[in-house]
């Protein structure tokens, strides 16, 4: 068992050092993936809830158009 | 994609009160496949008359918009031109400013021509490996298992979407009064027809940001060449030839600098 634990073990650092050679230097960046669109963004339900706490807080108000479900579209 | 991108969702809660507006069901409501396809080919700018993005007072009225879906790095372009035009226009209570209206004129007419010469720089990109300078400002992006990893053809989705810009705020430069959301909510410039309305939606009038005058072919002066090492301090100056009155930063950073 704690062999089959080093063998997992140094799999993985075989890997990262395959992922290391091959595609790290030309990917800087990790692609950020889908998390759902409500997260984030503190959206009201509702642009006249939008506009009191706009009122309130002294900003502009962003109003996001769409056809469709914004918790199911790819925005 | 968009709004789930930590950078976007800081600043549009840092300076904006967001909601989100179903003006009807869509027939391709929940159809993955036409999501992945505008994924996989106009990740960067899709102008689309099916989405709206509205900048408005708590009053309802509007100062800003931009139709369709943009990569978060160039969204939040937009967001910045939008906040830029509100500090313009309004003062800390977002009363109008006197003189506000000239200065957000001034602004929109800088920005038509700065988005249309960036529109050119990418136009100029097609060959070789040009495509590679312009996309290095792009993040690769992941969506539903789905990875884009941009090249060559991405320039075709930027330069819709630099176009789209460039000709939008060309309109808004002829701005006389800042219009109610009714009047613009389903009457603004899109960029391209796509658009998921079933009968149950309320449409979107036709108004095809093409039939709007090219910045580039106006006539007025550039406000600086498209080569990269012209200074910064000359894209500050508006194309009427005076510096702009706000006196703000070129936060959109069009000229290139980093």
């Amino acid at each position: 068992m704690r062999a089959g634990a080093m063998k997992q073990i140094s799999m993985a650092g075989a890997a990262l050092l395959m992922a290391a050679a091959s595609g790290w230097s030309q990917q800087q960046v990790k692609p950020v993936d889908w998390k759902g669109y409500t997260r984030g963004v503190k959206w009201e339900k509702s642009l006249d809830e939008a506009k009191t706490r706009a009122v309130r807080e002294k900003k502009p108000i962003l109003l996001y158009q769409l056809v469709g479900d914004l918790n199911k579209e790819g925005c | 994609m968009t709004f789930s991108d930590p950078q976007v969702a800081e600043y549009v809660n840092k300076n904006f009160v967001a909601a989100w507006f179903n003006r009807g069901p869509g027939f391709f409501d929940n159809d993955l496949s036409t999501e992945r396809w505008i994924f996989s080919g106009s990740l960067e700018a899709y102008p689309t008359k099916n989405i709206c993005t509205f900048f408005m007072t708590p009053g309802g009225k509007v100062f800003d918009y931009v139709a369709g879906s943009y990569a978060p790095e160039l969204f939040l372009k937009v967001l910045k031109s939008a906040v830029e035009l509100r500090r313009a226009l309004f003062d800390e209570s977002l009363a109008l400013k006197e003189g506000g209206l000239e200065a957000a004129r001034t602004l929109h007419e800088t920005r038509a021509m700065t988005w249309a010469i960036e529109r050119e720089k990418v136009q100029k990109a097609h060959s070789g490996d040009g495509w590679k300078r312009i996309m290095s400002d792009f993040r690769p992006a992941a969506y539903r298992g789905q990875i884009h990893q941009h090249n060559a053809g991405c320039l075709s989705s930027l330069e819709s979407g630099y176009d789209y810009l460039a000709r939008l705020h060309e309109r808004w430069s002829r701005l006389k009064e800042l219009p109610d959301l009714d009047q613009v909510r389903y009457a603004y410039l899109w960029g391209n027809t796509f658009t998921e309305e079933s009968a149950q939606s309320t449409p979107v009038a036709g108004d095809d940001s093409k039939k709007e005058p090219d910045p580039l072919a106006s006539g007025r002066p550039r406000p600086a060449s498209v080569d990269d090492t012209v200074p910064k301090s000359a894209m500050q100056l508006g194309t009427r030839g005076v510096r702009l009155s706000t006196g703000l930063p070129d936060v959109l950073n069009l000229s290139g600098g980093r």
